[in-house]
């Protein structure tokens, strides 16, 4: 066996182990980049969102969901679990059977909940579209949810009848509803707005839409969303040297990202900065080790070594 | 033997802040979590469970990591920080009673300092810090059940 001093001569052993030490920093400061993110995907779930929606702790997400998936509260809802109190309610829904519909009363208001899902006739379906195409304005709860794939996605689509003093006055197309993709993905105005998130609304949703509809869909909020502004700004900066330490920081730009972290006298503490941070330091042990690791395999290295060791 | 949650340590940090019978006399409007009531007098205490418990495991014990921001609500600058002082020398590398665990160690990390208007318009300083608590709890060898052979063969 060849003795490391004589294959490895001085000069080269010290550029080899600059090299590698090069490299292990490079590594190391990757880990550590992938360790701050993980912190801030921390930082975002324990950053605090308004709840607009219900059903959902944190907001809507329905987004690449089918409407065939109605295990949730909010689309079995949709569903037509609506419940008939009052004879007069039952004598409308039994004279709506015989047209495959269901009526129901519930706030004065008169709504056909067809089937859904698989269970969707055709008979229903040439129903929705025949009901559908009328100009009137959209009030009113969803009265038919009935999935179509268009384009590969699932989105939901429905009519919705307008309720005028007792009697249905009108009917309309509710396809923007299905352009929302369903209600999910982006809490924006016009998803709040719409009659299809209207019923899903809690009452510090509906508060916020109250006051969104007030000052107006663009100055009071951001980038035109209700909540999120918290979660959404969070971010990892850019990487910063200072002598041979490496630095990363998750930072929330947020104006009152401070008043949540630390609280005030009349509001309480919701930290979730330090929460994430303390979450990740097992994180970053990890990453920077298996980066480093990966760095000590790294095929330039290993293979000069190996030939230099030959 | 089950391991214990980070429940005790509040408690710990409670008893300890009480226990400085200045400290509590000081504080007319007492010590409360997370937010005073209204109406509450001031100078008041409040503190808040910042990070729950973050749980190492190593071999045959776990540390329990807990921050907590400790704050003295007051209109006075003054009086915010001189009592802010006596919580430190109550919790500062203090030797807490926490049932079920073998060890504890709160140190101070950082201060607190802002101020905010009140309903009435004058100032109301918040002065404190966060403090770090770590505890570990050793346990016997509850695995003893676990036996290694080895064979070679000839």
């Amino acid at each position: 066996m060849a003795r490391m001093d004589r294959v490895l001569p001085e000069e080269d052993h010290m550029i080899e182990w600059d090299r590698v030490q090069e490299q292990i920093i490079e590594r190391a400061a990757t880990g550590a980049l992938a360790a701050a993110r993980f912190g801030l995907s921390r930082a975002q779930e324990h950053a605090p969102v308004r709840a607009i929606f219900t059903g959902r702790r944190r907001g809507p997400a329905y987004s690449g969901r089918r409407p065939s998936q109605f295990g949730d509260p909010v689309n079995r809802k949709f569903a037509g679990d609506l419940p008939i109190r009052t004879k007069t309610q039952m004598a409308r829904f039994t004279a709506s059977k015989q047209r495959n519909r269901r009526v129901n009363v519930e706030h004065g208001r008169q709504a056909i909940l067809g089937d859904t899902g698989a269970g969707v006739t055709e008979e229903q379906r040439r129903m929705a579209r025949g009901l559908s195409g009328l100009s009137e304005s959209v009030r009113g709860h969803p009265n038919s949810l009935i999935p179509v794939r268009k384009k590969g996605k699932w989105r939901i689509t429905g009519d919705f009848r307008k309720f005028d003093g007792g009697s249905v006055s009108g009917l309309a197309n509710v396809s923007a509803v299905s352009q929302t993709r369903g209600i999910g993905g982006k809490r924006t105005i016009s998803n709040v707005m719409s009659v299809n998130a209207s019923s899903l609304l809690t009452s510090a949703g509906r508060y916020e839409v109250a006051r969104a509809k007030k000052a107006g869909q663009d100055t009071p909020l951001y980038k035109g969303r209700i909540g999120g502004r918290l979660r959404g700004e969070l971010r990892v900066s850019e990487q910063e040297k200072t002598g041979t330490e490496i630095w990363y920081y998750i930072e929330s730009p947020t104006p009152y990202a401070k008043y949540q972290e630390f609280g005030t006298s009349r509001h309480r503490a919701q930290p979730f900065l330090r929460p994430a941070l303390y979450e990740s330091r097992g994180a970053l042990r990890y990453e920077v080790r298996r980066a480093v690791d990966k760095s000590f395999a790294a095929p330039a290295v290993r293979s000069k070594h190996i030939a230099q060791t030959r | 033997m089950a391991y214990l949650t980070s429940q005790n340590i509040w408690r710990a940090l409670v008893v300890q802040l009480r226990s400085n019978a200045a400290l509590k006399a000081a504080l007319t409007g007492g010590i409360h979590e997370g937010i005073a009531p209204e109406k509450v007098p001031y100078p008041h205490l409040v503190w808040t469970a910042v990070v729950p418990g973050v749980k190492e495991d190593t071999w045959n014990s776990r540390m329990i990591i807990a921050l907590a921001d400790v704050v003295i609500v007051s209109r006075s600058s003054v009086e915010a920080s001189n009592l802010d002082q006596s919580v430190l020398e109550t919790l500062d590398e203090a030797s807490l009673t926490v049932i079920g665990q073998s060890s504890l160690i709160c140190h101070r990390l950082a201060d607190i300092r802002s101020d905010e208007p009140d309903e009435e318009g004058r100032k109301l300083y918040r002065i404190g810090g966060s403090y770090e608590i770590v505890t570990s709890q050793v346990q016997g060898i509850r695995h003893n059940a676990f036996a290694l052979d080895a064979y070679l063969s000839q």
